[in-house]
């Protein structure tokens, strides 16, 4: 292979040794910083243009598709950032709402984070990030910047099982606004509730807002518990029979707060044993 | 031919037209002597020689005369002895005269494709050098290479 190579180069020289020279005497020549040189520059210039045009169309596209992978991902990742964002933005605004629920809020609550959903067989619950550690007992009751959530069923030291009110088991003691027509509220499927047996000389219309009466060892009163959408005559006569939708919406159920008892809400012994 | 014989010319040479330019120069033109020493030197030293002392020459004539343009010469007088070495093969199936009339086309091509790389950058002046120029140099330069093809043939075919 040596002595090939070896062979090839002694029976070229001359072509070898021309083609070298020559081209070094080219790039010497081409240095020179001339009228004749620049004009030969320019003229070869515009002779090989139309060749380089090709390989530099060839060069772009290439440039150009690894410009496209690099954009590509680039996308995706401000795609994904800004998704990151909106939520960051959703949450931001919720945390403001509930900071703004909370200092409008006339009980003393402390905020929680709903860690998963669906805990027990029997019960609608939520698991909270709250415990005994934070002074939270069974049957705090559990709300957010909508209205009412449910109320605490078990309590660990740093978790605590909720009950939701969107449950068959849920009761809870309501009055409906402006009338003040009061009533047990059970969970009628979904996100409805029904409230039977209102007098039927209370005026109950749809839109009322159905806030929780006070009635209760449980929940305070005048949270917003839900809305009604229909009425209904019972057969005896002399009730109405309400239909309505639940304020919270409980399948986004994220922070929430849990209102510690004090000693200055009202009790009202009345109602107690309603609600379950 | 021999090396030292070569050597001394081309140092011969180069002094005559260095060192000795006002008695080669007429009305301002210089002939290119170093283009009839190549096509002597074609027929008498080996191809690969020649190349290189083409380049050799090439590039002392631009570092002495013309520094403007260093390498012009060279890749002229390189390009000249391709082709003289192209030439060559076919010395003995072509008649002397022939011969010598082919190099002599050769010597005026490359004295002006010098000058006109030379004033490419100044095409306005390109005719005029070439007239006032390029072929009185050519025609100074024929002269010489005739007078010394007369008491030194080119082809010494004996």
């Amino acid at each position: 292979m040596i002595k090939a190579v070896y062979d090839l180069l002694i029976q070229k020289s001359v072509q070898i040794s021309a083609t070298l020279l020559l081209f070094l005497s080219l790039f010497i020549f081409l240095q020179n910083d001339h009228p004749s040189v620049r004009k030969l520059q320019t003229d070869m210039a515009d002779l090989l243009l139309p060749l380089k045009e090709p390989a530099i169309w060839f060069s772009r596209q290439v440039q150009a598709s690894e410009e496209n992978k690099d954009l590509t991902r680039r996308i995706i990742e401000m795609s994904t950032e800004y998704s990151r964002f909106s939520l960051l933005l959703e949450e931001n605004r919720r945390l403001r709402a509930m900071l703004d629920f909370r200092e409008r809020s006339p009980f003393t609550m402390i905020p929680g984070l709903v860690i998963s959903s669906g805990l027990q067989h029997n019960l609608n619950g939520i698991l909270i990030n709250r415990g005994s550690a934070d002074s939270v007992q069974i049957n705090d009751p559990i709300v957010n910047v909508d209205g009412v959530v449910g109320k605490i069923h078990e309590v660990g030291i740093h978790s605590s099982i909720g009950q939701i009110i969107a449950e068959p088991n849920a009761r809870i003691s309501v009055a409906v606004r402006p009338s003040n027509a009061r009533g047990i509220l059970q969970w009628y499927g979904g996100n409805r509730f029904i409230i039977k047996g209102i007098p039927s000389t209370m005026a109950v219309e749809k839109k009322n807002l159905v806030v929780s009466s006070g009635f209760s060892d449980i929940y305070p009163p005048d949270l917003p518990v839900g809305v009604v959408e229909d009425t209904q005559a019972a057969p005896d006569g002399f009730t109405t029979t309400v239909y309505g939708r639940l304020i919270v919406d409980f399948n986004r159920l994220e922070e929430v707060f849990i209102v510690l008892r004090a000693d200055d809400i009202p009790e009202i012994s009345g109602a107690r044993g309603a609600e379950r | 031919m021999k090396t030292v014989q070569i050597l001394i010319t081309i140092i011969a040479l180069f002094l005559l037209q260095f060192l000795f330019s006002s008695v080669l120069n007429i009305l301002g033109i210089f002939p290119d002597i170093f283009l009839i020493f190549l096509a002597y030197l074609s027929l008498r030293v080996r191809p690969f020689w020649l190349i290189w002392i083409a380049f050799a020459l090439g590039m002392l004539q631009d570092l002495a005369f013309n520094t403007a343009l260093i390498g012009l010469s060279a890749v002229t007088k390189i390009l000249f002895a391709w082709l003289l070495i192209k030439l060559s093969e076919y010395e003995r199936s072509l008649n002397e005269i022939i011969y010598f009339s082919l190099v002599s086309i050769l010597i005026a091509v490359f004295i002006n494709l010098y000058d006109v790389l030379y004033f490419f950058g100044l095409a306005q002046e390109g005719l005029r050098y070439f007239t006032e120029y390029s072929m009185p140099r050519f025609l100074y330069t024929f002269v010489l290479f005739a007078v010394a093809h007369y008491f030194y043939p080119l082809v010494n075919r004996h």
